[in-house]
């Protein structure tokens, strides 16, 4: 109490006013923190907006590309939807452009668009191939079979041929007329299909069994052409040495390949192998090694396989050789020689002339075809099931483009479009001409040409041949496979106008 | 005159040997139709189930065992006269499996007799499936003979090639003495089953028949690509390999480019890196097709995807060159022996080089065997990544170590090395250790 003093009290006097000042200056310390810790806040929401919105705009360019794939597994033409009139789905939008790169191959190209997110995505994708191997045997020609011949069916995925029971599904289709004869001694059986051509019939002499439809098809089939591999022609080969001449995997090309009496040849896959000419001598061999991969022989100028030479496959499995003639030769491809062949035969361009001795496991399609004895022709039916998957598109590569933000701003103020009027992913592909011949609910059989906007799929229970744009139309069958060519109803159809 | 006398005579003899033939022939068929014994006739007699069947058969006497043969090769039921009737498969079936149960002391004179009276195809093709069944080294040559009966006839008929590579796989897989005949068989038989025999040996996964491959590379004209071919399908080879390496190196450098091509393709499936620098200098051969599998062969053996630019692959393999002349030998010392950060830097570092994968991965399985629990583990790892199988060995020994997390790590790499999925017990991946 001493302390209280004169001068204990200005000392007093001194500090009065600083709790203030610390105060003040811990308030003010507190605010800017405050709006510090608010701006910061704010900001992290921000970029967390943005980086939800890039995420939902690449989800629908995403959505943009499976829209357009799954429009090309079934022809569509992949565009779906435009910047001036884009597809809606949920809050965003996105639109495809699709670009042909080169036949068959195209680039699809999607932007995805919602709140401050846009991203483009694109891809490139190659359009699925309508496979020859399930055609079976089939002639562009009149095909004529002699008295005893065999064509019949078989799955090589069950094991040989000899040991199935269902030989049942083969088929034998032409553009033109079918003759099949048989006799008494030697009857002709096919458990199958024999289709001719449109306009054709099939002529049926002596014992003769034809165990499925003989009725024509409905248009004409027309056969693709080969796109032979660029590969450097090496010197012309004979061979004639008891060793076997071994061709390696890869590509290869010899400008001609002969190989005499007693010699054998053996390709060995995975190959490519690009010949100008075969011949095959009496008694001369011509092996298909794939334990290691396929082969694709393609002989460009002559084949001549003499009777009495063999050509042979190492495995039974016929979707692992492909034996094709690109262009038309001067004599018909004469394959004269014993097998057993397991594999695909394709010759679009000319004719074949089957010796007595030669039997095919597999398909055999060409522009004519000439037998000289008793046709031994047996369909795999897997090729027709490996072909049903041909038809579905492939994705070759699949890129980002753009992943960015632009804030503040809508899509749909920035494409200028009213939200409530844009049309769902489905509904939203481009317009196409549909030309379609089908059978509806009443199995009542339909024709309709004109815009796919027009066009009620509902009215469809089963397809028979569609075109979008002139392009044919490949369905992927889930349940059962295409073989050979497209039956003809045999009525007139009933022709629809515009549904919608 | 004389010489008319001459021409006459020498007709003469030409008829004769005709005739002569047409006999043996006609007595030949004779042989093969004969009417089957009463004996043989009773065994098939119905009723008769199949294990009925198999008793009679057991039952007949060595006598039948040529008609037994006949039946079987033909599908035919014996009969002593009229119409032959099918076996069917079944029975078929039946007849060979009771064939193949007799002694070999009495199948094998029978065979012999076939190879010399010259066996039909049907024939040459039950014998085949009899040896594949019961024979032995003794009796490669009597398949040769089977299969291709003198006169040699050009080309081999596809299902008798087939058989053959059967019965002389199964051969050899039952007899470890038949390896040792190849080389000799191969130089005594005709031309036209030299491919069969490669491929038949081909069909054996031991090492000894791959050393065989290898050996018998360059003995016959015309035969090198396929066994360069066959070689290159037996994949990287777990064990001692440097030798079979040597045999087939030296064909990256003959003429003909499909064996070259095909040299280079089996140096990189075998896991050659000692061909690399030859390998590099094949990107400039003239043939495209031996640019192809070096380029195929180096993408193997470094697990890089250069393409087919040379100029890249020249400079990536210069630079390596020098990183293992200058400073490879201490960092695979420390990865062989370091411990700790000294041993993870030293594995950072080399795992980074593709060249001679395998002396890398010899450093990493020596470290598995000293390292420590963490150590192991990040070595088991670099042996996953390099893909090598000289590791294989330290890798199976560490499925006994004690962390289980290296036990793991190193099932895991045996798993990708092998590219086999088995269980992570010792025992089963004791055939990968070579």
């Amino acid at each position: 109490m001493k302390t209280r003093n004169g001068n204990g009290e200005r000392r007093d006097a001194g500090r009065r006013g600083s709790a203030l000042v610390l105060s003040l200056i811990a308030v003010a310390t507190v605010v800017v923190l405050s709006a510090s810790f608010s701006q910061f806040a704010s900001a992290v929401a921000d970029r967390q907006a943005q980086a939800i919105d890039k995420k939902q705009a690449f989800y629908l360019a995403e959505a943009g590309l499976t829209e357009a794939f799954a429009g090309f597994t079934c022809g569509k033409s992949g565009i779906v939807g435009g910047p001036e009139a884009p597809a809606l789905l949920g809050d965003g939008l996105f639109w495809v452009e699709a670009t042909e790169l080169m036949p068959g191959i195209f680039r699809l190209d999607s932007t995805g668009m919602i709140g401050s997110g846009r991203a483009r995505l694109s891809l490139v994708a190659q359009r699925g191939i309508d496979g020859i191997a399930a055609l079976g045997v089939f002639s562009g020609g009149d095909v004529m079979l002699k008295a005893g011949s065999v064509v019949d069916a078989y799955d090589s995925t069950l094991g040989a041929y000899a040991g199935q029971a269902d030989k049942s599904g083969a088929a034998l289709g032409s553009n033109g007329a079918i003759t099949v004869v048989g006799t008494q001694l030697k009857p002709t059986s096919i458990q199958g299909d024999v289709t001719p051509g449109s306009e054709e019939t099939v002529q049926v002499m002596g014992s003769v069994t034809i165990t499925g439809s003989s009725t024509p098809a409905l248009t004409t089939t027309e056969l693709p052409e080969v796109i032979v591999p660029p590969v450097t022609m090496g010197a012309a080969q004979t061979h004639a040495s008891p060793y076997p001449l071994i061709v390696p995997p890869g590509k290869v090309g010899y400008e001609s390949l002969t190989v005499a009496a007693g010699a054998e040849v053996v390709i060995h896959g995975p190959a490519q192998v690009v010949l100008g000419s075969l011949t095959l001598a009496a008694s001369a061999q011509l092996t298909f090694d794939t334990s290691q991969g396929p082969v694709r022989l393609y002989v460009q100028e002559s084949v001549d396989l003499a009777a009495g030479s063999v050509m042979t496959t190492s495995s039974t499995n016929p979707a692992e050789v492909m034996f094709q003639v690109p262009a038309a030769t001067e004599q018909p491809v004469a394959l004269r020689s014993g097998g057993p062949f397991h594999g695909v035969i394709y010759a679009p361009e000319t004719t074949l002339l089957l010796g007595a001795g030669f039997e095919s496991f597999g398909a055999v399609v060409a522009q004519a075809m000439t037998f000289e004895g008793a046709a031994r022709l047996h369909f795999d039916r897997n090729l027709a099931a490996l072909a049903a998957e041909d038809v579905l598109p492939v994705m070759l590569s699949w890129r980002l483009d753009e992943l960015g933000s632009l804030p503040g701003s809508n899509p749909f103020d920035q494409l200028g479009v009213v939200k409530g009027s844009l049309a769902k992913p489905s509904l939203a592909h481009a317009d196409q001409t549909l030309s379609i011949d089908y059978y509806d609910a009443l199995d009542a059989y339909h024709q309709y040409v004109g815009l796919e906007s027009e066009f009620d799929w509902s009215v469809v229970k089963t397809v028979i041949f569609a075109t979008r744009d002139g392009v044919e139309v490949l369905f992927p069958r889930a349940t059962s496979t295409k073989t050979g060519t497209r039956k003809s109803p045999g009525v007139l159809p009933i022709v629809d106008g515009p549904m919608i | 005159m004389e010489a008319h006398v001459r021409s006459r005579r020498w007709r003469g003899i030409g008829v004769l040997v005709v005739a002569a033939s047409l006999l043996a022939s006609v007595r030949a068929s004779a042989q093969d139709a004969r009417p089957a014994s009463a004996a043989l006739v009773a065994a098939f007699a119905e009723p008769c189930t199949q294990v009925e069947l198999r008793r009679r058969l057991a039952g007949l006497p060595a006598s039948e065992l040529a008609g037994l043969f006949q039946a079987a090769a033909h599908g035919l039921l014996p009969a002593t006269a009229g119409e032959p009737r099918s076996l069917g498969a079944e029975w078929q079936r039946v007849v060979r499996e009771s064939l193949a149960a007799r002694p070999r002391r009495e199948l094998v004179p029978l065979l012999e007799d076939l190879a010399a009276r010259g066996p039909s195809a049907p024939e040459s093709r039950e014998a085949q499936l009899l040896l594949e069944s019961v024979g032995s080294a003794d009796h490669l040559r009597l398949l040769v003979r089977l299969t291709c009966p003198p006169p040699v006839r050009p080309g081999l008929a596809p299902e008798l090639r087939r058989g053959f590579e059967s019965a002389l796989s199964a051969i050899l897989a039952r007899d470890p003495a038949a390896l040792a005949r190849l080389p000799a068989l191969l130089a005594e038989s005709p031309a036209v089953l030299a491919g069969p025999l490669v491929d038949g040996l081909a069909r054996q996964p031991s090492p000894e028949a791959t050393r065989l491959l290898a050996e018998l590379l360059g003995r016959a004209p015309g035969l090198d690509v396929l066994l360069l071919l066959r070689l290159a399908e037996r994949g990287p080879l777990v064990g001692e390999a440097a030798g079979l390496h040597r045999s087939v190196r030296p064909y990256l450098r003959e003429r003909d480019p499909v064996v070259v091509g095909a040299a280079a393709q089996a140096c990189g499936r075998l896991g050659d890196e000692e061909a690399i620098a030859e390998l590099v200098a094949l990107l400039g051969h003239e043939d495209a097709r031996v640019r192809a599998s070096a380029i195929d062969a180096l993408q193997r053996l470094t697990g890089l995807a250069y393409g087919p630019d040379p100029a890249r692959w020249l400079r990536w393999f210069h630079d390596e060159e020098r990183w293992w002349e200058r400073e490879a030998e201490p960092l695979l010392l420390h990865v062989e022996r370091g411990r700790g950060l000294e041993f993870v830097r030293a594995s950072r570092e080399v795992l980074e080089h593709r060249l001679y994968r395998a002396r890398i991965a010899r450093a990493f399985a020596l470290g598995l065997t000293r390292a420590q629990d963490e150590g192991a583990e990040l070595a088991c790892q670099a042996l996953a990544r390099l893909g090598s199988p000289v590791g294989v060995g330290a890798l199976v020994e560490a499925l006994e170590h004690r962390d289980a997390r290296v036990r793991q790590a190193a099932w895991k790499a045996l798993r990708a090395i092998t590219g086999v999925e088995l269980p992570p017990d010792p025992a089963a991946w004791a055939r990968f250790e070579g």
